[in-house]
């Protein structure tokens, strides 16, 4: 059975995709990246030719992750086995490949997201988000921070591990089916408001300090997950000013011996009391 | 003469602060209180306009403003971020 294309991604196979590369393209992610602006569909284009000269054998480890850089506007991703350019303005994308790649299709996905949600006053975040009583809650920090130990702490849902969005107005925590070692538990779809934003960090035992405004913005810089070009640049800068004017950000520090979900949940009834 | 920013910089001032992005080295900066008024009137001041700028906000003697200008305007320039 030929999995079918979301709507609003127009698909131009000049190569024949394999099943499991249509299955990438049929991914929450993908659905994500298709709707998010509205308008005409998202064009991705499959090519028979590299859209620039390969780079020389061995240049790129077969095995290693993808390198991104910025050509005249465009985000070019470059691998041992593939090739990707995203023109952010155009909502277009092509994508090239010796050999099926599911693998090479997911980045493509992910990297076309991270240029599409800024142009819609979103912001990617690498970031887990959780629904606790249908209220966003994004924990962030670098890598071995916890995020995906703690969201799979969580009873309840788990937007994401990896990758959440946080965009609208008000603003809205949503899942972007992006997971990390959580894997299908850390992509469920949905969204909620956005109640507030935690960066994280191990202790002994838990705690909450508000962080002032601009150490927040410095801290979500560092995760904010946007390619280096400058229009996707300041409009990301533009939604994280208003994300920290408007959404409590906090520093929590958890262990796992104690799961924070009852106290947060106790903290964050009480400062909701104590603004009314 | 104006200082137009080299296009290599995305920046926006949040808060009353400049922040500024290297696109080149994808790090960020935020500027100080000085710098974050001077820095979106770069393009279109020339120096002894900045500096009048710094004499009206901080009430500071003129040739003070003057220095401090030429010192941040140097800081930019090694960093590559004023355009060539």
């Amino acid at each position: 059975m030929t999995v079918p294309f979301p709507a609003h991604l127009s698909v131009e196979e000049r190569v024949a995709l394999a099943p499991s590369e249509r299955s990438v393209l049929a991914s929450p992610a993908a659905r994500l990246l298709a709707r998010s602006a509205g308008g005409p569909p998202y064009r991705l284009g499959v090519l028979a030719r590299p859209p620039w000269p390969a780079p020389e054998s061995g240049a790129d480890a077969p095995d290693g992750p993808a390198r991104l850089h910025v050509v005249d506007g465009r985000v070019r991703v470059r691998h041992a086995r593939f090739q990707a350019e995203i023109d952010p303005l155009a909502r277009e994308a092509v994508f090239y490949r010796t050999e099926p790649s599911p693998g090479g299709l997911a980045v493509l996905m992910r990297v076309a997201l991270s240029c599409e949600l800024p142009l819609a006053g979103s912001l990617p975040l690498h970031a887990a988000g959780v629904l606790l009583e249908g209220r966003g809650l994004a924990f962030f920090g670098p890598s071995g921070a916890g995020k995906s130990t703690l969201a799979g702490t969580f009873e309840g849902p788990v937007l994401s591990d990896e990758l959440v969005a946080v965009g609208g107005e008000p603003f809205r925590l949503s899942g972007t089916g992006i997971s990390g070692t959580l894997g299908e538990r850390g992509a469920e779809c949905g969204s909620g408001p956005l109640r507030a934003l935690f960066e994280l960090a191990w202790g002994d035992r838990f705690s909450l300090s508000p962080l002032p405004p601009r150490l927040a913005r410095q801290r979500l810089l560092e995760v904010v997950q946007v390619p280096l070009e400058t229009r996707l640049w300041c409009a990301a800068l533009s939604t994280l000013g208003r994300l920290v004017g408007s959404v409590p950000v906090y520093r929590m520090a958890w262990c796992r011996s104690d799961p924070p979900w009852e106290r947060l949940r106790d903290r964050l009834a009480r400062s909701v009391e104590g603004s009314g | 003469m104006a200082f137009p920013i080299h296009p290599r910089i995305a920046w926006q001032v949040l808060d009353g602060e400049a922040v500024l992005i290297d696109l080149e080295g994808g790090r960020s900066l935020g500027l100080n209180a000085a710098g974050s008024l001077l820095w979106p009137r770069l393009p279109t001041s020339s120096a002894p306009e900045l500096a009048q700028v710094l004499v009206d906000e901080f009430r500071i003697d003129p040739d003070e403003a003057r220095r401090n200008v030429e010192t941040f305007l140097s800081l930019l320039r090694a960093r590559g971020f004023l355009a060539p």
